[in-house]
């Protein structure tokens, strides 16, 4: 297995350029989860890794070779795409061994190599059937498949489970796991979903308009997110955000004062965020770890089951806030509750250049 | 008014089953009557031939007998065959690749209907400059000429056809191919081609039909040996007459071979112009 190196790398279509210069180091071994909105080049990125999309400008190393001009065929690895693009016309061990064959491997070890990836996937009993036949999670399994028998490089995944339903979906992503850690192949994986990336990577690229925001192991993403679009990109329902401006001692913000030091010079424009889940009772606070206590007047509550969503209103803007279902009876349409935010839980950004500046 | 009974509605149901049903048939009887008509006529006796209200009448085999073993038809018929054979193998080997391109590649996005231009045009217009160009060639009355008239329509409609198949298949397919070792041009042959083989079929058929049944170059660009079937029909077509029962011979011939192609890959035919020839 081989790392992969992104040096630079930029690609316009025409006029409109989509990658901005990407540079980007993936360690051997490691599952990489490339995550952002749609348009924001995680696709092209990793399209220009197979090589199916040519480079503007900028090199792509896998292991120790410089690959940016090499064709698809030459660099030695594995993509599963989102529509599977499993071959209709052949049986599932004929699209499996496909790859081999055009290695010219002798028949019996395809066959062997076929029949063992088949095994680790179960689906040793599909073998002569013929893609259509199959439901969509089997033909997912031999997409996965027919990566493995390849042995390659690398592992490039470009939304695989997204035509997947939920359950199945959390299905494949621990199975997708566990063959990651049995193979301990270098991966490379595409999604704009965020609840894919936390629980599969073991760290996370968020891209946004063709540039890197941030590179990190999904709880530094989360816990320290580096820029105002990270930290409203992560987490579900979003991260609250208040407008606000630096004061002699703390922030003033929309919604109150927030005992909160900061570097920044006294009138910078800053946004302050909190995360749905970091709304506190005042008296689970202690006097220290408040950072302020504000009025909200309750609307109405999304009930998730053990927890629900509750849509809080202050100083005409909304929040979100998410809570145990014991807590809820507290939140009648139009109650007024109290809730404090904790020093340790908020997060400062720049409001003109959206950088994390504190918290 | 009281709401429909149970009876009601089915016997409604099956009042419509029955009107179907009867369209179907009179649509079918409008269908197959001019073969009856005609394979009536090709077994009348001579002197009933210009009767067409006669249906009762001793049947005679001389209009097949002279047709089939003295006539030119039966050269006639593999002339047709050659031309039509000819000109598919070769729309098909062209077309196919051009249609690919079409469908994948830049270059072509802008310039698909421009593929349609020789169609726009009257065959009149076309013809005369051909003539010129073949008689130059010292290609007039050969089947060659008749085969390169034949792809200036031909070509145009197989591509056409292809594009569209091609368009439907996944560009992933090909690139997955890349990706596991083959070029772009083994990835069009070992995996696109078959993938779009009914395609292939239908559009086979389309321009069978099309060279077969042509008259109007063939008419102008072949005169004897080289005369293909829709000629020859013509030619029973007189200034003494029209010889009505072994033109009737000639048509009912010219039919066969197009039905038979049509009932082995009706199949192929229906998916491919039922839209989603390829589904994933």
């Amino acid at each position: 297995m081989s790392g992969v190196q992104l040096k630079n790398l930029r690609k316009s279509f025409g006029l409109t350029e989509v990658l901005k210069g990407i540079n980007l180091t993936v360690e051997s071994r490691e599952f990489t989860v490339l995550l952002g909105p749609s348009g924001c080049g995680k696709s092209t990125t990793l399209r220009m890794l197979a090589g199916l999309e040519p480079v503007s400008e900028g090199e792509i190393w896998i292991g120790d070779r410089n690959v940016t001009d090499l064709e698809p065929r030459d660099r030695n690895i594995a993509m599963v795409f989102q529509n599977y693009a499993l071959y209709p016309n052949m049986t599932i061990a004929q699209n499996m061994g496909f790859g081999l064959k055009a290695k010219k491997m002798p028949r019996a070890e395809i066959s062997a190599r076929v029949n063992e990836a088949a095994a680790m996937l179960n689906i040793a009993d599909l073998l002569a059937r013929r893609p259509k036949e199959l439901s969509g999670g089997q033909q997912q399994r031999v997409a996965i498949g027919r990566a493995i028998v390849r042995e390659p490089n690398l592992f490039l995944f470009d939304e695989p489970l997204s035509n997947l339903d939920t359950k199945l979906r959390v299905e494949m992503r621990t199975e997708l796991l566990r063959l990651h850690r049995s193979l301990d192949a270098t991966t490379i994986y595409v999604t704009h979903d965020q609840e894919e990336a936390m629980t599969m990577a073991n760290r996370i690229v968020v891209m946004n308009g063709g540039q890197i925001e941030q590179i990190g192991t999904p709880s530094e993403i989360y816990f320290k997110p580096n820029s105002r679009m990270v930290a409203g990109f992560i987490g579900s329902p979003a991260m609250n955000f208040v407008d606000g401006r630096v004061g002699v001692d703390g922030l003033e913000t929309s919604i109150g004062p927030v005992a909160h030091p900061t570097k920044l010079a006294s009138g910078d424009a800053v946004i302050l965020g909190f995360r749905p889940d970091d709304l506190y009772f005042p008296d689970e606070l202690t006097a220290y770890q408040a950072a302020m206590s504000v009025d909200f007047t309750a609307e109405f509550v999304e009930l998730l089951g053990a927890r629900g969503i509750v849509t809080l209103r202050a100083a005409g803007a909304e929040f979100k806030g998410v809570f145990e279902e014991r807590f809820l009876h507290r939140f009648a349409e139009g109650a007024t509750v109290a809730l404090a935010l904790s020093r340790d839980r908020l997060h400062l950004f720049s409001a003109t250049s959206g950088e994390r500046v504190g918290g | 008014m009281t709401a429909p009974t149970q009876d009601g509605l089915l016997s409604r149901r099956r009042l419509t089953l029955v009107a179907i049903e009867f369209v179907v048939a009179l649509a079918i009887a409008i269908v197959l009557f001019p073969f009856l008509w005609i394979f009536l006529a090709s077994i009348k006796p001579p002197e009933l031939v210009t009767e067409p209200n006669v249906w009762m009448f001793p049947p005679t085999a001389a209009n097949w007998h002279d047709v089939l073993l003295e006539s030119d038809v039966p050269k006639n018929i593999i002339n047709s065959f050659v031309v039509s054979v000819a000109t598919v193998i070769i729309a098909l080997v062209t077309g196919c690749p051009a249609a690919y391109s079409f469908s994948r590649f830049k270059t072509g996005s802008g310039t698909r209907f421009s593929v349609l231009a020789a169609e726009m045009m009257p065959p009149a217009i076309l013809i005369l400059p051909l003539f010129l160009v073949l008689f130059r060639l010292g290609l007039i009355d050969t089947l060659a000429a008749v085969v390169l008239a034949h792809l200036t329509f031909v070509v145009p409609v197989v591509t056409w056809f292809l594009i569209g198949f091609f368009d439907e298949i996944p560009r992933e397919l090909e690139e997955q191919a890349m990706i596991d070792g083959y070029t772009q041009f083994q990835a069009f042959y070992k995996v696109i081609l078959p993938v779009v083989r009914p395609g292939l079929a239908a559009a086979a058929v389309f321009g069978f039909v099309l060279s077969w049944n042509d008259m109007f170059y063939a008419l102008i660009l072949t005169g004897g040996e080289s005369r293909t079937l829709p000629v020859a029909i013509a030619g029973f077509w007189t200034f003494r007459g029209i010889d009505m029962g072994k033109m009737a011979v000639a048509i009912l011939v010219a039919v066969v071979p197009i039905l038979i192609i049509s009932f082995f890959i009706q199949k192929h035919l229906v998916r491919s112009l039922g839209g989603g020839a390829v589904k994933f």
